[in-house]
């Protein structure tokens, strides 16, 4: 039996921030920084998101500098479906409200 | 980054012990620590991602990981004395609760039953270790389910004894504690300590 929660806030702040560019590779070490969620709790968040199939992920091509290529992620159509979803449960007051209107406003 | 680099070895490290689904995710916070210049926050994503490392998150639901691993545990082929003594090691957290609350072994005594009558932690704690009994039961008659290759069930005395033993015990002590409940708590009987 599988369950439907509704994401957390954490989950919803990374959800709108890859909803923003969704065409744009994002890095997880840059999603850390703008959501100012820490390593501990962001890569939880996006390895649950994929499991979900709401992430698409994958490899950079090259880093140069002699540095190991880097983790790519942006949404899959169901991710930003879900995050369309979101902007109908949400309260239209409050943070997470005007977050998720930003967002999508970013997206659009 | 340089070869004594102690964020990204001890990073390394855990990552390390990452089950094998999630060593991708592993070889991705390494690759990202390698892109962290400031040492502080290297550290800081280090650490957070060592967490990660060590408590992944799980694949699947708990309730179908626990279904699964029931069902692997049905098609092994561990030796049957081996199935008997895990079976038997089963009885041993109620013997050891019987043995706490009948001869007040303090500390003990006070975590089960805090107050002076028997409490709802007690009443948990004895319906695990109850079950406990029943899976018991359950391993130590897994090798008499078992098929061997031409399919044939092949019968272990000691399983079959051990398995008959703790599934009389769980049901003796859970008739003997439910007749016991109904008549104080639900019929309230008087004098029922």
């Amino acid at each position: 039996m599988s369950r439907s929660r509704a994401p957390s806030e954490q989950t919803t702040a990374v959800l709108l921030l890859l909803a923003r560019q969704p065409s744009v590779w994002q890095h997880g070490y840059d999603l850390c920084q703008q959501t100012g969620i820490k390593a501990g709790s962001m890569y939880p968040i996006l390895i649950r998101l994929a499991d979900r199939g709401l992430l698409e992920t994958a490899w950079e091509e090259a880093a140069g500098q002699g540095r190991p290529p880097r983790h790519l992620y942006r949404l899959t159509g169901a991710g930003l479906r879900l995050v369309a979803d979101l902007s109908n449960t949400v309260p239209a007051q409050g943070a997470l409200g005007s977050r998720l209107r930003a967002g999508l406003a970013g997206a659009g | 980054m340089n070869r004594n680099d102690l964020a990204l070895r001890t990073l390394r490290a855990a990552v390390r012990l990452m089950p094998a689904g999630r060593t991708g995710w592993g070889a991705a916070m390494l690759a990202e620590l390698a892109h962290i210049e400031s040492r502080l926050h290297r550290w800081e994503f280090a650490l957070g991602c060592v967490r990660v490392a060590l408590f992944p998150p799980r694949k699947q639901p708990l309730l179908l990981a626990a279904t699964e691993n029931m069902h692997l545990m049905s098609t092994t082929t561990e030796p049957p004395l081996r199935a008997a003594a895990r079976g038997a090691l089963l009885l041993l957290p109620f013997a050891c609760m019987n043995a706490i609350v009948a001869n007040h072994v303090e500390p003990f005594f006070s975590l089960i039953r805090p107050g002076a009558h028997t409490s709802a932690r007690e009443y948990v704690l004895l319906a695990a270790v109850l079950l406990l009994i029943l899976a018991g039961a359950y391993l130590a008659a897994r090798p008499l389910l078992r098929k061997d290759s031409a399919g044939r069930r092949r019968f272990y005395p000691l399983n079959a004894l051990l398995a008959l033993f703790l599934l009389l015990t769980f049901a003796a002590i859970t008739a003997g504690l439910g007749a016991d409940i109904y008549h104080c708590d639900v019929q309230g009987l008087p004098n029922c300590d």
